[in-house]
């Protein structure tokens, strides 16, 4: 299921990925704090949710975003997830990051597809961030890009549902537009400093993937990348191939 | 002589119950003489019956049927009741219709047997009343109609012809005085086939047995067969015993004539078969794997005692309508039931009457259940688990019975004693007993609450019947668990049903009509109905959102169900969101 919530906002920083990443942890523990430690309490665990943010009509002024409206879609299969986030963001109408001020606005529910057939083309709502084991990015061209998205997937469903992929995945990127992003943590600024970027190679773009129609399901749902509760891999389906 | 009619199977013991019944009835109206008063006498095993008050049943046995089911009695009642309501100028149209039709009817049978000129002639007068003006009239004509159906011989033949095919006829074949070629018999042709084909066997038996015992010679024995030439029992016996000696007769009547199956000391020279008890009973010819060692002659052995018990039955089950499926696809149909258990005789005889006096006052079935039950003390707690009701419908000629028992289980027995005042809200009576018979069958009656649910949807009906039907099927659940304090898990639900009322009054707030509330509901419904937790939950928070209001974990329940099972979540919250007329409801529910 997908929610879709506004935010009333002037500007907002450059990492505004982590400054939502910050909301939806603020939203949980407003929601449930139990439900919160039990999410969050180990620090590499993936959680069951994928997001985009929208920045409408936005404007770079150095280190910081003007825009007129910031818009989140969040993505998950996990019902409980999704009713402490949204109870979280009900509770509150006014959110502070770092000295930015969101407001927020109506909270809506997004179209979600049903995914029956074994290959779906899907565009990416935002970018899919695919690394190997030695954290370098490998492009859609590589040889070995197949062999790491399906690395990726098998450890998202196992993670949330306890089985891996039911079969091996067959990825063929139809467009992709290398993007890097700027970001940053706070491990990262503990030891670089604020000035400093941490830049993540990622792709936009649509590709065709084939594989067990349950798999692709969840993979819609859950989302497919590095760094999905970061902002990244969310998957809008373009086209389904009958 | 003394015979011991022991308790056994249900069927003998409501055989019993009738008899019993029939037998004081017929004492205390002074059918029966008063030398025989003791002559049936409760035990705590069964009864104890004289065989010298045999001869004088027959006649209390109609009697009793007669008033029990006398049209007169029923015509009367019912006429009582449309003078009251054609009164009304109003009703005057439709009441005279239904006068006009339920005289025609039932004088149009009497004139059948007996010319009654006075009867025509109402008949013909009751056709001209058409206006209200002729209120005073019609009453005149009812009387006089009433008077007509009050004569014995009228009500007598009328009942008989009611009694036999919807009553008698679902308990036996086409028998003795039931057979169709019997019909034409008065009063006193049934009691003489009563007693020619129930009586004089059970008699004849009797005298045998003691015959056996007693005979001291084979010449003895012969002449005793030979003066019952006429019963054919004996007429074959006689031919197998003609050269034996006084031992070897009994060596032959010991090895070759079986003993009955429900009372086990007597001779049997009859067959259980669907003519002796149609519910259960097979034919004999037709069920040849039902025979044992293929013995086709007497595969299941009976005794004429048990023949005669059994045909007491009616009178010892209590007879009710009781509607069947739902909605469009109801059928009424006639069932007649009876209360079990493992005590003494005297207990099932007080229970059955207090079972069916209940239902005489139509008293809801739950109702009963918990009276039964509360006079069963807790010591006795066996008791308590062996309690259960039987209730069947037979169809002699399309050979069909639906049989049903109830048990009632320890859990399920304390629960009525609690909470079975809870189920009056239950409304209406139909989808009560349809809940109350569910849950005693051991099944889930969540099936009855959707059905309920969808009906309040289509017919706007006041929701808190669905709620407590909610709320108690989940207390219920709980005290099959073993949970006995109500009092969270009650507010869980009840929190539930708020929650649906709020949200339908912020529906309503910002569309302003109920048809979205409808069109939510049925979603819902059908969502919870199909066990889809995820369009459920899809649907509600899509409501929530479009209301901008928080969603309570409570719904969690519906994905892990800790606390309460999906159905439940699912319904009270449906049932809240229905709830339009809820202030009136809770001062009702409070009340």
């Amino acid at each position: 299921m997908r929610i879709i919530c506004s935010f009333e906002v002037k500007k907002i920083p450059l990492h505004y990925r982590m400054m939502i990443v910050s909301i939806l942890k603020e939203s949980i523990r407003a929601s449930s704090e139990e439900y919160y430690e039990r999410l969050y309490a180990q620090e590499n665990a993936t959680k069951p949710f994928v997001f985009s943010p929208f920045l409408k009509n936005f404007r770079f002024k150095g280190d910081e975003i003007e825009l007129d409206e910031l818009r989140v879609i969040i993505s998950s299969p996990d019902y409980e997830f999704l009713l402490h986030v949204y109870n979280g963001l009900q509770s509150k109408k006014r959110f502070e990051y770092k000295g930015y001020e969101l407001i927020r606005g109506k909270t809506v529910m997004g179209d979600e597809k049903k995914i029956t057939s074994s290959t779906v083309v899907f565009r990416t709502l935002s970018p899919l961030l695919v690394e190997d084991e030695n954290k370098s990015p490998i492009a859609p061209d590589d040889k070995n890009y197949e062999k790491h998205i399906n690395y990726l997937a098998d450890t998202i469903l196992y993670e949330y549902r306890g089985t891996g992929l039911c079969r091996p995945l067959t990825i063929r990127p139809i467009r992709f537009k290398k993007m890097v992003i700027k970001e940053s943590n706070h491990q990262f600024t503990e030891k670089y400093g604020e000035e400093q970027h941490l830049y993540f190679t990622a792709y936009h773009g649509l590709f065709k993937v084939s594989g067990d129609p349950a798999d692709l399901q969840l993979i819609y749902q859950l989302g497919l990348s590095k760094r999905r509760n970061q902002g990244f891999g969310m998957l809008e389906v373009e086209e389904v191939k009958g | 002589m003394k015979v011991k009619l022991h308790m056994g199977e249900w069927m003998i013991n409501m055989g019993l119950v009738g008899l019993y019944r029939v037998f004081e009835y017929g004492r205390k109206n002074g059918i029966i003489s008063d030398e025989y008063k003791d002559s049936v006498t409760v035990k705590p095993w069964g009864i104890e019956l004289d065989t010298d008050v045999l001869p004088q049943l027959p006649k209390a046995y109609f009697l009793y049927l007669l008033e029990e089911y006398s049209v007169a009695r029923r015509e009367c009642e019912r006429l009582d009741s449309y003078i009251e309501q054609v009164k009304k100028e109003e009703n005057f149209k439709n009441v005279v219709s239904s006068i006009k039709k339920s005289i025609n009817d039932t004088g149009k049978k009497v004139l059948k047997y007996f010319p009654y000129p006075s009867l025509e002639d109402v008949l013909e007068k009751l056709k001209d009343v058409k206006k209200a003006e002729h209120v005073s009239q019609l009453i005149g004509y009812i009387n006089e109609f009433k008077t007509i159906i009050n004569d014995q011989k009228v009500n007598e033949k009328l009942t008989l012809n009611y009694f036999k095919p919807a009553i008698l006829r679902s308990f036996f074949g086409q028998v003795s005085f039931l057979n169709v070629a019997k019909n034409n018999l008065d009063f006193d042709g049934h009691i003489e086939e009563f007693y020619k084909s129930y009586i004089v066997p059970v008699l004849n038996d009797l005298i045998f047995e003691q015959a056996i015992e007693t005979s001291r010679s084979s010449e003895e024995m012969n002449a005793f067969l030979e003066t019952h030439n006429d019963y054919q029992p004996f007429k074959q016996l006689k031919r197998e015993v003609r050269k034996k000696t006084i031992e070897e007769i009994r060596e032959y009547v010991r090895t070759n004539i079986n003993k009955c199956l429900l009372f086990n000391e007597r001779v049997a020279f009859y067959n259980f078969e669907e003519m002796v008890f149609s519910p259960i009973g097979v034919a004999k010819d037709n069920a040849f794997n039902f025979s044992w060692h293929f013995d086709s002659q007497q595969p299941k052995p009976l005794s004429s005692l048990a023949k005669l018990v059994l045909l007491f039955a009616p009178i010892g089950s209590t007879i009710y309508y009781k509607s069947e499926g739902i909605n469009e696809q109801t059928e009424r149909r006639l069932y007649a039931g009876f209360v079990q258990t493992d005590a003494t005789f005297a207990e099932i005889l007080q229970k059955n009457n207090h079972f069916s006096q209940l239902k005489k006052k139509r008293e809801p079935f739950n109702k009963i259940v918990s009276q039964l039950v509360q006079s069963v003390k807790k010591e006795s707690e066996y008791t308590v688990d062996h309690l259960f009701f039987l209730e069947f419908f037979s169809d002699y000629d399309s050979k069909k019975t639906h049989l049903h028992y109830y048990h009632l289980p320890m859990y399920l027995a304390h629960y009525f004693k609690q909470h079975a005042d809870k189920l009056d809200y239950i409304k209406p009576y139909d989808y009560r007993e349809q809940f109350v018979q569910y849950v005693l069958r051991g099944a889930d009656p969540v099936y009855v609450i959707y059905n309920y649910l969808r009906d309040c949807i289509k017919n706007e009906r006041s929701t808190i019947g669905p709620y407590i039907a909610v709320q108690e099927r989940h207390r219920i659940l709980q005290f099959k668990k073993g949970v006995r304090d109500m009092s969270t898990t009650d507010k869980r639900v009840s929190a539930l049903f708020m929650q649906g009322r709020e949200i339908r009054e912020a529906i309503i707030r910002s569309s302003s009509s109920e048809k979205k509330v409808t069109s939510i509901a049925y979603r819902l419904l059908n969502a919870a109905k199909a066990g889809n937790r995820k369009n459920f939950m899809d649907t509600l928070l899509r409501i929530y959102m479009s209301a901008d209001r928080p969603i309570s974990p409570i719904f969690l329940n519906a994905l892990h169900e800790r606390d309460l099972d999906f159905a439940t979540v699912a319904n009270a919250f449906i049932a809240g969101l229905l709830a339009n007329q809820y202030k009136e409801e809770q001062e009702e529910v409070q009340a």
